[in-house]
């Protein structure tokens, strides 16, 4: 299925100055719909609101953390990670892709950008289809 | 606290069976902090729901609430207008409160979202251990403070019984021998002579193994 059909909801950490940056922009390299959003640590998102997406028309989540030791919080990146696991649980055992949720750890230093993974997961996205919600 | 954990959504599902109006209700006290069925697991439990019946193509109106306490009726009486509206009312709340619940509310259907494991403690973030059994013969006096009741697997008043290997039980090397515990703590705190003394057995009769227990306070009914 085309990726402009489908809805991704992205999370990530506001000391993720990549990301930072690319949500200011409004950046209009990405074609589809996509739902930024800026979290004050990557450890605030919780399961719960990793499924109200899916509930709200979501195909696909996208968190995205500061790297491993360089969390503000200390262990909010870790948390975080934790939890998007824990949720792509539950999308198991309602019968959808538990790779429908994507956490990664972003190093500013690595040469794939915060923009590539967006559009890798895009792909696998777009490979998995709709996900059947009313609304998605 | 008493400790629960999630029933397999299949099984919540079944339960639920045709139900159009659905009310997930928790409960902010033992089962929050053990992560089974405070807000947030009820906001949880409520999107799985609906995304499980958009899945089948059912229309389900499913609504969120909790209280304090589930166990207690006076916190019960806050939830009413939600409660009469709904079909069927699936408590994430430990068995003694999905009873509460059924006491309070006579004409709806309760249904429990949790299977009630234990009392525990919260011995780390995430870690949720086995320590009380409500035997109603407390010994933890002659223990320092270690229940082998609970967390012996033998029940043991007067152990160990020999086939404890480095600390562990024989029944499981997950758990710890309590009898270990138990001469470690009172080595520590100097008090090893109380291991002299013969433990009585317990009085189980005032266990789960009598009959459904009550503790009536004269001074508490009015």
């Amino acid at each position: 299925m085309s990726r402009d059909g489908l809805k991704i909801v992205i999370r990530g950490c506001h000391n993720l100055a990549q990301y930072r940056t690319l949500v200011r922009e409004h950046n209009p390299r990405f074609s589809g719909n996509i739902d930024f959003g800026l979290l004050p640590c990557s450890g605030k998102i919780e399961p719960h609101q990793l499924l109200k997406f899916f509930e709200h028309g979501a195909d696909g989540t996208l968190v995205l953390a500061c790297p491993k030791g360089a969390c503000r919080f200390v262990e909010g990146n870790l948390r975080a990670a934790r939890r998007a696991a824990y949720a792509a649980g539950w999308l198991e055992k309602l019968g959808l892709e538990p790779e429908r949720i994507l956490f990664r750890h972003i190093d500013p230093e690595a040469p794939e950008t915060v923009s590539d993974i967006i559009r890798d997961f895009q792909e696998t996205v777009a490979k998995l289809g709709p996900t059947g919600v009313a609304g998605g | 606290m008493i400790v629960a954990e999630a029933k397999p959504l299949a099984e919540i599902i079944s339960l639920l069976g045709s139900a159009q109006r659905i009310l997930v209700i928790g409960c902010d006290t033992c089962v929050a902090e053990c992560a089974a069925g405070g807000k947030k697991e009820v906001a949880l439990m409520a999107s799985a729901l609906r995304i499980a019946m958009a899945k089948a193509g059912r229309e389900v109106e499913i609504r969120e609430a909790s209280v304090d306490r589930q166990c207690v009726f006076k916190f019960l009486s806050e939830v009413g207008e939600e409660v009469v509206l709904a079909d069927a009312i699936l408590s994430l709340a430990c068995g003694a409160g999905v009873q509460a619940m059924a006491r309070f509310y006579r004409e709806s259907v309760i249904l429990p979202g949790l299977n009630t494991q234990f009392i525990g403690t919260t011995v780390e973030a995430g870690v949720w251990v086995e320590d009380c059994s409500g035997c109603g013969d407390c010994k933890l006096g002659y223990f320092a403070a270690v229940c082998p009741v609970t967390r012996c697997s033998k029940k043991l008043l007067n152990g160990p019984c020999g086939g404890s290997r480095g600390g562990k039980c024989e029944v499981s090397p997950d758990v710890d021998c309590a009898w270990q515990l138990i001469y470690d703590r009172l080595a520590a705190l100097g008090q090893l002579d109380r291991l002299k003394a013969l433990v009585k057995p317990n009085d189980w009769s005032t266990s789960q193994s009598g009959k459904p227990r009550t503790i009536i306070r004269e001074d508490r009914r009015v």
